[in-house]
């Protein structure tokens, strides 16, 4: 264990700590004859201890003057909590109204919650239902854009997923894109624990061959387990139904984007959010996967030692104004 | 009052008044010494603009040549560990017309190693357009601040490059209060023009923009793309245009201070040129911006001093002076 110090330049004020070494405390008393007096062993001891109690006194308050403190430390821990990368879609068609909830007029839907405002709303609850997890975050559009680095302060995930309330969306949705540069947050980091991309998205878009293959593989190779949170669109059919009829990619693109995840051999889920339950599910989902602990670095934060100091120089101060009131002063 | 001296004299003489005294600052040090106080804190969403023109290498970080946008990310990481904690920042990136908010302000001691993270990973090929109309920029990242907590500053860092050029007749309107917003502007680049590189997928320079590749003059003074090409527009000066795209300077790029400092007061910012990070950090660190935010602070310090005094007075100089005068005479002496 290591002990640093705020002020260190206090800590000079140790050489007055060795002034009570060399005088002497107790109170005089006058005596005629020192020789008279007979070597005492016993004596000589608490003389010494009393010399060394006083100096430590001193010592203790100076130190405590100083700042010390032990420093923030890393510390490996073993737990559970997965590595999430929220995807998150900010394309045009997030800021148009959700599928799921009631319309009292059906011409108007000025006022009705926007898609790209539930998604957000839903990946707060989730983020605030699991705090232990490490979250890496993206917007895609056109581009992906990185948002966030792996990280597991909640309070700048929050900042994150909050920020998207804040102006449009921004143009086309490229999913693959997304998913692909979701992907690479994986490159080159230890697997120290589940991985699972969460994307948010009502799923208009379209994958080619080319694409298709290369999200499989990438998954594959980095053990990445796929969940939806599919976001339905107005007057959208929604992603799993069985109606017989024409089953047209341009009636619903998100259904022909799920079967597509399906054929993964990755874990691959989605989840309705017009389904109350759907977002309890995916949070509890996130634990069965997590079958093996994960590794992860806990950083200790720094602690200030100096009321120690002061409290162990009470003690000795107590301690010898004891001593000092049990003192003979006369003979 | 005095004290009569019989009393002080052997209280000042014994040691035990002074290690009470010493025992009981003590306590009051660990137990009563933490109090609130005011601590000026700041509050800013750091804006960059990641156009094209912020690749241009006239800005100096270290004695070697850098991009300004790379010179950006260096000042802003350096304000990252020099504003006090307990202040918050936030990050967003500016290119074609608007202000893409990526988080917004959060505490940047406990997230400074997310924060720095994250600004090194801004890119310029996180644009999704390559455009870079600055004054519009501008207005909706005063927009977007007005959306986030109040007392939040805007630090909007750029080059003021235009592209393609603004008319200086027809402005984007500003829409919002001068003023209500308040924060920075700040002024990025050199004043020479330099040219812009084009890159290859590796981020390797392949060439620089030339020019019959930008837009030269702003797309009013080009006139309506009707039934006939070029219609000229009301109101909107079309002389001389084959000229004036000749004599065009647009794919060079130099810090256009004039235009930040229209913008600046249009908007009721300020307007500050950086060329070193300590400018930066001092801009940044104005009272003006400040927000005075409670925090606890332990005040310990100052009980556990006077008890060092106390102990040394009781421990050190009271045993000094009470030190046995030479009551035995040389004559007196045994000889033991």
């Amino acid at each position: 264990m290591k002990i640093a110090f705020l002020y260190p330049w206090v800590l000079f004020l140790l050489v007055l700590c060795a002034v009570p070494l060399f005088s002497r405390g107790a109170a005089v008393v006058r005596f005629s004859t020192l020789a008279l007096i007979p070597e005492d062993r016993i004596s000589t001891l608490i003389a010494v201890i009393l010399r060394l109690a006083r100096s430590a006194v001193l010592a203790f308050v100076a130190i405590g003057l100083s700042g010390p403190y032990l420093p923030e430390e890393a510390i490996e821990r073993i737990g559970e909590g997965a590595q999430i990368i929220l995807l998150l879609d900010r394309s045009r068609s997030m800021d148009q109204p959700f599928g799921g909830q009631p319309f009292k007029n059906p011409l108007i839907a000025g006022d009705a919650e926007a898609k790209g405002a539930v998604a957000r709303r839903l990946l707060s609850q989730f983020v605030a239902n699991r705090r232990n997890d490490k979250y890496g975050m993206l917007a895609f559009s056109t581009e992906p854009i990185q948002v966030l680095p792996l990280t597991d302060k909640t309070d700048i995930i929050l900042a994150a997923i909050n920020a998207g309330n804040i102006g449009h969306g921004l143009s086309e949705t490229d999913v693959g894109a997304g998913i692909i540069a979701a992907i690479k947050f994986f490159e080159g980091q230890p697997y120290t624990g589940s991985r699972v991309i969460m994307l948010v998205s009502d799923g208009g878009a379209r994958l080619n061959q080319l694409t298709r293959n290369h999200i499989a593989d990438m998954l594959q190779r980095y053990r990445v387990a796929l969940y939806w949170v599919y976001i339905r669109s107005r007057n959208s059919p929604g992603i799993v139904t069985t109606s017989p009829g024409e089953q047209s990619d341009d009636v619903a693109p998100a259904r022909v984007l799920h079967e597509y995840f399906q054929t993964l051999e990755t874990p691959y889920r989605v989840f309705d959010a017009e389904d109350p339950s759907a977002l309890a599910a995916a949070i509890s989902d996130v634990n069965e996967l997590q079958s093996l602990p994960i590794r992860y670095i806990d950083v200790v934060p720094r602690k200030q030692i100096a009321n120690w100091c002061f409290a162990a120089a009470m003690v000795l101060i107590t301690m010898l104004l004891i001593v000092e009131r049990a003192e003979i002063r006369r003979w | 009052m005095r004290i009569p001296r019989r009393f002080a004299e052997p209280l000042l003489r014994a040691p035990w008044p002074w290690l009470l005294m010493a025992l009981v600052l003590l306590g009051s040090a660990i137990r009563y010494s933490t109090f609130r106080v005011t601590q000026d804190t700041y509050r800013y969403l750091f804006v960059v603009d990641i156009t094209q023109s912020m690749n241009v290498a006239d800005m100096e970080l270290g004695g070697i040549a850098a991009t300004r946008l790379e010179f950006v990310k260096s000042v802003i990481e350096t304000a990252f560990g020099s504003l006090p904690c307990g202040s918050e920042a936030g990050l967003a990136i500016f290119t074609a017309h608007r202000a893409f908010v990526m988080f917004t302000p959060v505490e940047i001691c406990e997230h400074y190693r997310a924060l720095s993270e994250m600004l090194e990973k801004v890119d310029w090929r996180m644009a999704w357009t390559a455009r870079s109309e600055v004054a519009k920029g501008l207005y909706s990242a005063i927009d977007a601040v007005g959306q986030i907590e109040p007392e939040t500053r805007l630090v909007f860092l750029t080059d003021g490059h235009e592209a393609p050029p603004a008319n200086q007749d027809i402005r984007p309107p500003f829409g919002a209060e001068p003023g209500a917003v308040t924060g920075l502007i700040c002024g990025i680049g050199g004043p020479v023009p330099g040219r812009i590189p084009h890159f290859n997928d590796a981020g390797n320079i392949v060439g620089y923009w030339s020019h019959d590749e930008v837009l030269q003059i702003d797309v009013y003074s080009l006139g309506r793309a009707a039934t006939e090409q070029g219609e000229a527009m009301v109101g909107i000066d079309m002389a001389n245009i084959a000229r004036r795209i000749m004599l065009g300077q647009e794919h060079l790029s130099s810090l256009q201070e004039d235009h930040l400092r229209e913008l600046a007061m249009q908007t009721g910012l300020d307007y500050v040129r950086v060329d070193s990070p300590s400018t930066f950090v001092e801009s940044l660190l104005d009272d003006k911006y400040a927000r005075r935010t409670p925090v606890l602070s332990d005040f310990g310090w100052i009980p556990a001093t006077l008890a060092f005094f106390c102990l040394i007075y009781g421990l050190v100089v009271v045993p000094w002076r009470s030190r046995p005068e030479s009551v035995i005479g040389p004559s007196l002496h045994l000889g033991y």
